[in-house]
């Protein structure tokens, strides 16, 4: 039997005081003007149709069509160098070697010295019926050049990892401000109520830098803040029982705890946030077994796992990060977010001391296990309502750092996006020749933010959230949709 | 195109820096102020704060509409499609489209057709006004679009109700036996004037409850509730709120709610998130402040200028412990953006937690809504810029006379060491020097000397350290100072941009409030510091400034109530709600100076007022007319905090440890969660045991890792203020309860302490269970129930039971 059948069928014994016949009845009663009140101080149902509901996690509707449900957000930590991967650029080869030592127009803000222009180690290919050249660190997703949309003029506003990351992720280069995850369950909940709405696994090796505040719901509800599904042990903090207590032992305790808090919620009708609470109870009991089923890809076949790269040891970490993206994209988590690098120097992206060991070694970790995420979608008929987004802080510079590093670089960068809406095939925007600032079209990092929540149906100027004296938005002030990114 | 590009990325630049900012054009600013102003349904004074008698309709209706709404873009900063709708005469001239309205006919004005959405585009652009706002403009024009008697100008703003010294109003005279106290005669006047009603008082049980959660965030014990539900002497009530004020539990609580303010943290943020080991003394001032009743002015000079009042004074030292909690990146490279951003964070933080204004508002262009320049934001850049963190010793007088007599004991006996060490150490150096090495290592002096006086050598050195090592240290402190007492010109920044200076400015205040205009002159400059954070306390913490005392006794009030008097604490500015209870809050901050700016007396005034000793049973047509409880018919149900839950269980199982201050503890977290943080390093492997047991104020707050029994309720990750704490409901915090090897060992322990106390009797067991957690005997049904749950279920179950009910979650 079914745990959470088993649960269910205890519930309905006879003395079961019945909640949810006391929420249905609250519609004329003292509860149901308390629940009014609780959706009346809800800010967002002021501006969004909401369904009814305790809880603020509930699916919303979106604001206006929506092309995806959901979203894999695939984060290279570091600085991922454009031109060695996304950014193919001729004039490099032309001008390897070229010292621009002392050139005032190359700045890389008080960082490195500039040395020598510095050619990609990497040779490209055309890839695709689109024909765009993609550099030899991904060939697979090369091979995916089709489905996706690559943007070739992103800008940052910060040359510094953990700023750019706070603000390619949160909207703001200083921390305290909710991560795109968080913007996106509090517009649209989440499918699945037994697992969390906002998942986010980092590097086994090393945490992301900036931590939790990249994925924090700051001054929203922590309803909204991303849970981190750890690299060891048990996805979720306490998901496990203690391991001397069965599931009906465990079941008869919460059951005995339900019966005690209705006694309670009897003499204090009014009080909507009890009544709420009792219900987590039933969630948190399922969401015991549905995330752990969630995590165990035992059952995954041979193919599948081999199409993700786990049977290659470079590859068997990300490669696994991603299936449980597509496991947990599959049983209705609204955002999943993954991090390649960590820590420090070449624990991540950051090839200030050599491109070619850095990014070789990471390029490899996630080539496959991406490629294979967007097949595995594509075959599993996810595609056309999942996005996934390719991003990173910033890139890197055309010129060496020592000799033969490359140091950040904000001015120019690419990222790409995949999946429902999205026009495959499509590259978007330029870099100069060498690929040091932007050529045309260039977009702020709120402009990639807010085709996101474009695409998942939310007005990046409607998604709001009262704070501080102001309506606070993921997009800040700035933000214009990339229309030549859509399908 | 590469220029462009380059354009592009310095326009976008300048924005990143002024991510606090409010833009003229932001379409979303308005939609969401929409709740706020409702309270004006329920009283209709609503604005018309100060005088009600002598304020026009316009004043009181139309005004603060057109203020909040309208003039931001249309008036006081800007004139957007060239409208100006500060007076009657500006706003028929009209702008491009037009006359804004025609007197007397709301249907023909632009004005009504462009807020009722009869004509596009929707005004103001962020959302359509509530129903009651469009009904009161379309009134206003119909009945002629008469504006006041006040010019509307920038300098008018500075009649916005907060910018105003607050002078003690008139109590309510009502004759009921149910006012207590003063807050009743106001409190009774909103209600009646609503048609509410009072509910009945609550049970002593539930006050004394109330009472030590309020206070102290700890449960009373059974006797002491019995010992007050058996006093029947009409001084009882009063005895237990002073007893709960000189606990020092007291001081630990309420120091906690100020480290939300100041955004205290055990670590610098960012990247490397690195510890900062003595941050501690600062926490501990803070409990100590509370504990001793430092008057809130004294309290706030400390924090801003404790060097600068008393400079040989450790305490006033380690207050200014404040000025550098911000997060500091320490990776970043030190530009002038990078020092404008940290003192950008002292002035967002101060300004919002003393006077509950949006300064930073201002960085880059005049505030939107309130009368603050900017140049009256770098007139306040000009206190912080010179303050820098340093790291001192703050030995007392004992201490230092204390090592001055050990010291002289060491120097003693290393005398005659020395006698004989110098000598060699001279040989080594010198022969090092003929071998060309230079600062050479101790043993490289020992190994150019021969084989006995190597050894020699190699003793009398470790006898000197060793030595060394016993010579008194003093206790450090992190404090912040000035680099000097002079400082380089401030200069206005261009759009917020610190690489393009503009006008020069002088230190001062914001001109708008009393006494805010006048510059601080060279002259206060003391020998090491420039004075202008002294000067700035001296304005701040003043009588004469309108803002400050109402800030703090509103902070207090929210506590106590769930809900501010201003509701949007950290807010008093046109943007922020505006007073439920204006003449109320009023008349506390003007007793709370009258007395010293003390705050033990507010607590006291509050909890013997009839309002605070309110049921917090719901009265369905109370419920029905102000849904949210704003005029207090009620007191509300209050979820305890992060802080109050982990100690209330401890304290219920017995094994809470009361030990105070000292440097922060780290109770064991999952080790995942260890190996998941930043580089691996951030929180020591350690047991659970009765060290770490300690009240939650003293857990170690690292910025990147909240300890996750905090985290989980709500606990702030602590980056900017934090003015209210949301409170949330998630199954994450259920699973907390029901499987954290912290709380199952807990119960294991509250069972121990049952078994010790009362057997293995059942009844007794459950009975003595929901004594100490509840203060109160089960009812029939619970303990029939919970006697039966334990035939089958051991009391440990039974322990996690009670720990995992909303009774022990909630204050009634």
């Amino acid at each position: 039997m079914d745990l959470s059948e088993l649960f269910k069928s205890k519930h309905n014994g006879p003395d079961y005081i019945s909640r949810k016949r006391f929420l249905q009845n609250a519609g004329g009663g003292i509860g149901g003007l308390a629940l009014a009140t609780l959706l009346g101080s809800d800010s967002l149902a002021a501006t969004t149709p909401s369904h009814s509901s305790l809880n603020p996690l509930a699916p919303k509707s979106p604001m206006m069509p929506a092309k995806v449900k959901r979203v894999i957000s695939i984060f290279c930590f570091g600085g991922l160098s454009h031109i060695d991967a996304f950014d193919y650029k001729h004039e490099l080869v032309v001008k390897d070697g070229v010292s621009v030592a002392g050139r005032p127009e190359f700045d890389t803000m008080g960082r490195s010295a500039p040395g020598r222009l510095m050619k990609s180690p990497w040779s490209f290919k055309p890839y695709g019926q689109s024909g765009t050249l993609v550099s030899d660190l991904f060939p697979n997703i090369g091979n995916c050049i089709d489905d996706i949309a690559l943007i070739r003029s992103m800008v940052s506003d910060s040359n510094n990892h953990v700023p750019a990351l706070y603000h390619m992720l949160t909207g703001s280069i200083l921390a305290g401000r909710p991560g795109l995850g968080s913007w996106v369950t509090y517009g649209l909940g989440t499918e699945n109520q037994n697992l969390p709405a906002f998942v986010v696994m980092t590097d086994p090796r090393a945490l992301v830098g900036g931590g939790a505040a990249n994925w924090n719901s700051a001054f929203l509800p922590s309803n909204f803040q991303g849970v981190q599904f750890r690299s060891g042990g048990l996805p979720v903090l306490n998901l496990k029982p203690p391991s001397d207590l069965t599931p009906e032992r465990q079941r008869e305790n919460i059951h005995f705890i339900e019966k005690l808090n209705d006694e309670f919620l009897r003499s204090h009708p009014a009080e909507q946030d009890m009544a709420a609470r009792i219900q987590t109870y039933e969630l948190a009991f399922r969401m015991q077994s549905e995330a752990t089923e969630a995590v165990d890809i035992s059952r995954e076949s041979t193919a599948t796992k081999s199409l993700y790269g786990m049977d290659r040891p470079e590859t068997e970490v990300f490669g696994k990060q991603c299936l449980l993206a597509r496991r947990l994209v599959e049983r209705g988590v609204r955002f999943v977010q993954l991090y390649s690098g960590g820590g420090v120097f070449d624990q991540n992206w950051d090839a200030h001391n050599g491109m070619v060991a850095n990014h070789s070694m990471h390029a490899k970790e996630v080539d496959q296990p991406v490629a294979g995420l967007i097949r595995d979608l594509k075959q599993r008929g996810l595609f056309e309502d999942t996005l996934v987004i390719f991003h990173t802080e910033f890139g890197r510079m055309p010129f060496t750092e020592g000799s033969t590093g490359r140091d950040h670089n904000p001015h120019a960068f690419s990222c790409w996006i995949a999946g429902g809406g999205v026009k495959g095939g499509t590259v978007h925007g330029a870099s100069d020749e060498i690929g040091y600032k932007v050529a045309s079209d260039p977009h702020p990092v709120h402009d990639l933010n807010a085709t996101v929540l474009h695409l998942l149906g939310l007005d990046h100027l409607k998604l709001t959230y009262f704070y501080n004296g102001r309506n606070m938005r993921l997009t800040d002030v700035y933000g214009n949709v990339i229309q030549q990114v859509l399908a | 195109m590469i220029n462009n590009a380059d354009n592009h990325l310095k326009h976008m630049s300048l924005h990143a820096r002024r991510y606090k900012i409010l833009v003229l054009m932001s379409v979303s600013l308005v939609s969401l102020c929409a709740p706020l102003l409702t309270i004006a349904n329920i009283s209709p004074k609503g604005q018309s704060h100060s005088n009600p008698g002598t304020v026009s309709p316009f004043d009181s209706k139309v005004l603060p509409i057109l203020q909040q709404r309208c003039l931001g873009c249309h008036g006081v900063d800007g004139h957007l499609a060239n409208l100006d709708l500060r007076t009657k005469a500006t706003a028929l001239k009209g702008g491009t489209h037009g006359a804004a309205f025609k007197p007397g006919n709301s249907k023909d004005s632009l004005l009504y057709q462009l807020i009722s959405g009869v004509r596009a585009p929707q005004m103001p652009p962020g959302g359509k006004l509530p129903a009651a706002e469009i009904a009161a403009l379309k009134q206003w024009i119909d009945s002629g679009a008469n504006y006041g008697p006040t010019q509307i100008t920038t300098a008018a703003k500075q009649t916005w109700w907060s910018f105003k010294v607050p002078v003690l109003p008139k109590v309510p005279g009502l004759k009921s036996s149910w006012v207590k106290t003063p807050i009743d005669s106001f409190i009774l006047d909103k209600l009646t004037e609503s048609h509410l009603s009072t509910t009945k008082p609550a049970s002593r049980r539930v006050l004394i409850r109330r009472a030590y959660f309020d206070l102290i965030g700890l449960p009373p014990s059974p006797a002491e509730v019995t010992a007050f539900e058996e006093d029947r002497s009409p001084k009882a009530w009063g005895k237990v709120v002073d007893r709960l004020l000189a606990s020092p539990r007291y001081g630990e609580r309420w120091a906690r709610h100020w480290l939300d303010v100041v955004r205290y943290a055990d670590s610098g943020g960012f990247e490397g998130d690195k510890d900062r080991l003595l941050a501690w003394r600062y926490r501990d001032y803070v409990i100590d402040s509370f504990n001793s009743d430092k008057p809130f002015d004294l309290f706030l000079k400390e924090q801003i200028a404790g060097d600068e009042y008393r400079p040989h004074d450790p305490e006033a030292l380690v207050a200014t412990g404040y000025l550098g909690l911000g997060c500091e990146d320490l990776a970043q490279v030190k530009s002038k953006r990078f020092r404008a951003d940290e003192v950008d964070d002292i002035i967002a933080t101060t300004c919002s937690s003393i006077f509950g204004l949006t300064v930073m508002c201002a960085r880059c262009h005049d505030h939107k809504y309130d009368p603050i320049k900017q140049t009256d934001y770098y007139r306040l850049a000009a206190i912080f810029y010179p303050t820098i963190r340093k790291e001192i010793d703050i030995p007392s007088d004992e201490q230092k006379s204390v090592a001055a007599e050990q010291n002289a004991l060491i120097d003693k006996r290393e005398s005659a060491i020395l006698e004989i060490f110098q000598p060699l150490k001279q040989k080594a150096l010198s022969l090092v020097k003929t071998m060309g090495m230079s600062n050479p290592t101790d043993d490289q002096l020992a190994s150019v000397l021969n084989e006995p006086e190597r050894k020699q050598f190699k003793d009398l050195n470790a006898q000197i350290k060793a030595m060394d090592a016993t010579r008194p240290p003093y206790p450090k402190a992190m404090v912040v100072t000035d680099v000097g007492s002079t400082f380089p010109e401030m200069k206005l920044h261009i759009r917020g941009d610190a690489e393009h200076p503009g006008a020069p400015v002088k230190p001062g205040f914001i001109c708008s409030l009393p006494g805010g205009d006048r510059d601080i002159p060279e002259s206060v400059a003391r020998t090491e510091t420039t004075g202008r954070r002294h000067e700035f306390a001296e304005w701040a913490a003043s009588r004469k400034n309108p803002l400050t005392a109402r800030v703090w006794v509103n902070r207090v009030w929210r506590q106590h109530f769930g809900r501010g008097l201003v509701n949007t604490p950290s807010n008093f500015g046109i943007n922020g709600e505006l007073p439920t209870h204006p003449e109320l809050l009023d008349y506390l901050a003007v007793k709370f100076m009258d007395g010293g700016w003390k705050t033990k007396p507010l607590h006291k005034l509050i909890l013997m007022s009839s309002v605070w000793q309110q049921s917090s049973e719901a009265q369905e047509t109370s419920l029905r007319t102000d849904p949210q409880n704003k005029l207090l018919w009620r007191m509300p149900v209050r979820r305890l905090e992060a802080e109050a839950i982990r100690d209330s269980m401890l304290a219920v199982c017995g094994t809470l440890n009361l030990e105070m201050h000292g440097p922060p503890v780290y109770p064991p977290v999952d080790p995942s969660l260890r190996f998941d943080t930043f580089q691996g390093v951030n929180w020591p492997v350690g047991d659970d045991n009765p060290q770490t047991r300690r009240r939650s104020i003293y857990i170690k707050i690292k910025r990147s890792l909240i300890f996750p029994g905090l985290d989980v309720f709500d606990c702030p990750e602590i980056t900017n203020s934090v003015a209210a704490r949301n409170v949330t409901t998630t199954p994450l915090q259920t699973l907390m309860l029901l499987n954290d090897p912290l709380i199952l060992k807990q119960a294991t322990l509250f069972a121990e302490r049952l078994e010790r106390e009362c057997g293995a009797d059942k009844s007794a067991i459950v009975n003595r269970a929901y004594s100490i957690a509840f203060d109160r005997p089960p009812t029939k049904s619970e303990l029939a129930m919970s006697v039966q749950y334990l035939n089958t279920h051991t009391r440990a179950e039974f322990c996690q039971a009670i720990l995992n009910l909303n009774e022990f979650l909630y204050i009634e």
